[in-house]
């Protein structure tokens, strides 16, 4: 999470508004930055596939400070106070959170724009989080918005928005873990370009929990390398093995001092299944890993 | 016996282990107790075939627990650390080209076993003493490399090595090759130097440690060692190898260097026996196309100018002979994916047998899938719509209406009009006025464990009138289903007793989708108390497709009914389960047996009260049971088996689609 990513609060769930005033760090492992600089230029909708914490949020945030604040940023876009707006999609998520609704103020009525809306207003580009998560009704708006059209139907107000010709919809899905009720339809897929996220490597996963945490080239590496092996274990209760995230909290913590191997029982071992026995191997496998 | 409170047994620890195995390699060994090695393995030695790691049935030498699991530990790093490490992608080509003094030397093909590393062996007078020492510097390298890349490993494996040490006993004087032999071993387990210095008559103990130091660098690999075990070799032989080992006598050397507890016997001829049974196959296979030459290497100790026939005899013949050995040696090759140990009651001494069974788990697969669920609709059209009315009762209940919220179908009045009366009085009002249907979370999980023995594959009695209206009929007035033979069955027109509970399940599935429970579904046979067999064809978890289909489609019957192992394993799965209601239904045609189900074949009674243990022991984890059998029998061993109120007896086979619902329903209302 960038620092300058102010939560808030909303009906809508957890919704972030982006300055981006620094450029977000992130790492590169394939042609996935060219990929999106060109969708972008095309104004192609983008989804980003992969696993939990893998780095999907923190590429679109990279690639949205170039686009908005990086050298060669055209004249209004860099203007724009909230490039990036993040909406972390659940179950309870309807279309009328991200559109907007009438609010009671007092004795009146005060219509408020939802993240959507205002990204496709201001020209910001708009991330849905695990869009699959979100009730059916959104997949309507998605699909005015994601093909020629580009537009956007306000029903509570009666109007039809065409959208800011910066705006663009970036979407994320975990094909891992969403049950079948959950895929994402074909009609809907079926509008974006697709971008495959995954673990990176020892190598990129040392160099990226390092530059994140602060701790020392070694000490990464042990724990990229715990991250590689609990990894193997993916098929036991939890699909996904361990994210990058988790390892950068775990190297996070040693950093602050607690001792490792109850670091990694706390960020890895328990973060990631219930299951006492499987907890108990992870931990046996960071045991041997770390001096 | 009860074992001491520290000791760590390989039954409790087996999954533990398992898993950190799995994580440590990235592959799934099957873990068995040394107990079950038969043939030339020393019964103490821990070993590996490339799929089963051999283990100790127990480690009690340490006081504490944790010490005893580190033991463990390390046996089975250095098992994996000859993947890791890559003591099997010794080449003897490579090996000619790097190790000096190696390329004038031929194998001695006839005394080969085959495989690469033993070609190499083979190309020494002293075979197997290269074999032993060639197996001391890679059992050393791999625990080098091992020190390096697993820090945290280092206690234990210190642990470990200073055991190995002590059970050698007081250093003798190092004399002779033995002694050498045994100064080497020690070297490697990290004895002190300066002792062995001391004890040397030979005045050759320096190079060979500087042997063991080199096969322990970061930059050796399997050339290394092999290198080095020549090198030992010329030393011993200057020791006086001829007068006092000599080829006849090595029997007697090995004796003298015993093994080493946690670092086992790598297994590197056996390694090597799959690989020959995988050349004699394929020479099998290739030998009856024209113009085929068969390789020299798939030939060995095998007449190439035999007649075609006399030539497949003898490599067929081979083939079994090699598949044996490794049989004998490792008890058995299972197929199965996944293998587990399960304690069995014993109920004539009111005790658990511990880790005596090993259930086999293995996906089902087929591809009859959709044909499969196209009959069963075709059959049962009429039933498919009853049972789903039925279960639809269920759901109302299970939809919850969420008041209070900002967005929903229907305004909530209450809230409307409190909303209205605050702005009335001047106040800020609350947004939420509306309300929304939610499906909740039955949260219920289900487990369907259906009886795949022989006995499933009777044909069902003539039911007194047809259950549905088949759609047409063959040239003798007999139904077959959905215009063409049933697919279940083409040999018999017949249906049997699998078939039916095959079609009560795929009714049951769809039911249960339409509940949104979480459900799997488990097929179960075996023959004998080493191999349970359990199928799987739907995980909980998974969800429904065409896999499902396929897999409920593939259910065979295979042999007999060891159903306390198979209840035992399906208590695990749901155990790991997050639901909130637990329930297993066990589907079966008769009692328990197997060829060793007790100690008596014809003693029913062992398997009657292992099921009924195992069925307890699922109450104790909160899992409600329920048995559904065929067996019309039933009523006298249902009784003492199961829970009161727990079983039931269906005899019309034709119903247990229906009555399976029923049961289904009871057990899981709420």
């Amino acid at each position: 999470m960038s620092k300058n990513a102010p939560m808030r609060e909303s009906a809508a769930g957890a919704v972030a508004d982006h300055r981006l005033i620094t450029e977000p760090w992130y790492l590169s492992i394939g042609d996935e930055i060219a990929v999106f600089l060109a969708a972008y230029q095309e104004r192609l909708p983008v989804l980003l596939k992969g696993p939990t914490g893998c780095g999907k949020t923190r590429f679109i945030e990279h690639v949205t400070w170039r686009l908005y604040r990086g050298q060669g940023a055209a004249e209004p876009r860099s203007r724009l106070e909230t490039p990036l707006i993040t909406v972390a999609c659940h179950e309870d998520l309807t279309g009328t959170d991200l559109v907007g609704r009438y609010l009671l103020a007092g004795d009146e009525t005060i219509w408020m724009d939802g993240p959507l809306t205002r990204a496709v207003r201001e020209g910001a580009i708009c991330y849905l989080d695990e869009i699959v998560e979100a009730r059916k009704d959104t997949t309507v708006l998605i699909h005015s918005l994601t093909d020629h059209r580009r537009m956007l139907p306000v029903e509570k107000l009666g109007e039809t928005l065409d959208a800011h010709p910066d705006f663009l919809l970036v979407i994320s899905y975990n094909p891992g873990y969403q049950s079948v009720l959950k895929d994402l339809k074909p009609s809907t897929r079926q509008r974006f370009v697709s971008l495959d996220f995954d673990y990176p490597d020892v190598e990129r996963e040392t160099r990226i929990i390092a530059h994140e945490s602060g701790i020392d080239e070694a000490s990464a590496e042990r724990l990229s390398v715990v991250g590689e092996r609990v990894r193997n274990l993916r098929e036991h209760g939890f699909e996904e093995g361990v994210s990058t995230r988790l390892l950068i909290y775990a190297a996070k913590l040693i950093s602050r001092g607690i001792e490792p191997r109850r670091a990694c029982d706390l960020a890895i071992a328990h973060s990631v299944t219930d299951d006492e026995e499987v907890v108990q191997a992870i931990n046996e496998i960071v045991d041997v890993l770390l001096p | 016996m009860e074992a001491a409170s520290h000791s760590v047994n390989l039954v409790e620890a087996q999954r533990l282990l398992s898993l950190f195995a799995q994580g440590i390699s990235g592959r799934y060994f099957h873990l068995q107790p040394l107990g079950t090695l038969r043939g030339e393995f020393r019964p103490d030695a821990p070993t590996n075939d490339g799929r089963t790691l051999f283990l100790p049935d127990a480690v009690e030498e340490f006081a504490e627990p944790r010490q005893n699991l580190g033991f463990y530990k390390v046996a089975v790093m250095h098992q994996l650390g000859f993947f890791e490490f890559e003591t099997w992608a010794f080449d003897l080509a490579e090996a000619r080209r790097r190790v000096p003094g190696l390329a004038s030397r031929e194998p001695e093909r006839w005394r080969a076993q085959p495989g690469e590393l033993e070609m190499f062996f083979a190309c020494f007078q002293e075979q197997r003493l290269v074999r032993r020492l060639f197996g001391v510097l890679e059992d050393h390298r791999v625990d080098s490399g091992l020190a390096r890349a697993y820090p945290g490993l280092q206690q234990d494996l210190s642990r470990a090595m200073a055991l190995a040490l002590e059970r050698r006993g007081a250093l003798p004087s190092i004399e002779g090759a033995a002694g050498l032999l045994e100064a080497l071993v020690r070297c490697t387990l990290r004895a002190g130097l300066e002792t062995l210095r001391a004890a040397d008559a030979t005045g050759l103990v320096e190079t060979l440690i500087d042997s063991a130091r080199r096969a322990g660098e970061p930059q050796a690999d399997v050339y290394t060692s092999a290198e080095q075990a020549i090198r030992c070799l010329e030393l011993l032989r200057t020791a006086g190898i001829e007068e006092t080992l000599g080829v006849l006598m090595l029997d007697e050397v090995e004796g003298s260097v015993d093994f080493v507890d946690f670092r086992g016997d790598a297994p590197l001829d056996l390694a090597q026996l799959r690989l020959r049974i995988e050349t004699t196959q394929h020479a099998l296979e290739t030998l009856g196309e024209a113009g085929t030459v068969i390789s020299p290497d798939s030939l060995q100790g095998i007449n190439e100018d035999e007649p075609p026939e006399e030539l497949t005899t003898a490599l067929q013949r081979r083939m079994d002979s090699d598949r044996g050995m490794l049989r004998r040696a490792f008890g058995g090759v299972s197929r199965a994916e996944r293998s587990f140990l399960y304690d069995e009651w014993n109920y004539h001494e009111r005790g658990y047998l511990r880790g005596w069974c090993r259930l086999h788990e293995e996906r089902l697969k087929g591809e009859d899938g959709p044909a499969f669920l196209e009959s069963v609709h075709h059959r049962h059209a009429a039933l498919l719509s009853r049972v789903r009315r039925q279960f639809q009762h269920i759901k109302p209940e299970s939809t919850e209406r969420v008041r209070k919220v900002s967005d929903g179908e229907e305004i909530d009045l209450d809230r409307a009009v409190e909303a209205r009366s605050d702005i009335r009085a001047g106040l800020a009002p609350s947004e939420r006025v509306y309300m929304r249907r939610d499906r909740a979370r039955r949260e219920v999980a289900a487990a369907f464990l259906v009886d795949l023995s022989a006995s499933v594959r009777e044909p069902v009695p003539e039911p007194e009138d047809e259950p549905e209206k088949p759609l047409d009929g063959d040239s003798e007035g007999r139904p077959f289903w959905g215009g063409r033979p049933s697919l279940m069955d083409r040999d018999e027109q017949r249906r049997r007793v699998l078939d039916i509970q095959k079609e009560a399940l795929a009714l049951m599935v769809q039911a249960l989708e339409a509940l949104g429970d979480e459900y799997g579904i488990y097929g179960f046979s075996g023959e004998s108390r080493e191999n349970v067999e359990f199928y799987v064809a739907k995980e909980l978890g998974d969800r429904l497709g065409v896999q499902v289909w396929n897999a409920i489609s593939a259910m065979r019957s295979h042999r007999y009914t060891r159903m306390g192992t198979a209840i035992r394993h399906t208590i695990r799965k749901l155990e790991r389960q997050d639901a909130r209601r637990k329930v297993m239904l066990v589907i079966s045609d008769g009692y328990p047996q197997d060829i060793d189900y007790g100690p008596d074949r014809d003693d029913r009674q062992y398997g009657i009260h292992d099921t009924a243990q195992a069925l307890r022991e699922a109450e104790l984890a909160h899992i409600q049971t329920f048995c559904v059998t065929i067996d019309r029998a039933g009523h006298d061993y249902l009784r003492t088996m199961c829970p009161e109120g727990r079983y039931l007896i269906i005899d019309e086979v034709e119903s247990l689609p229906v009555e399976l619902g029923k049961v289904y329903r009871r057990l899981t209302r709420s």
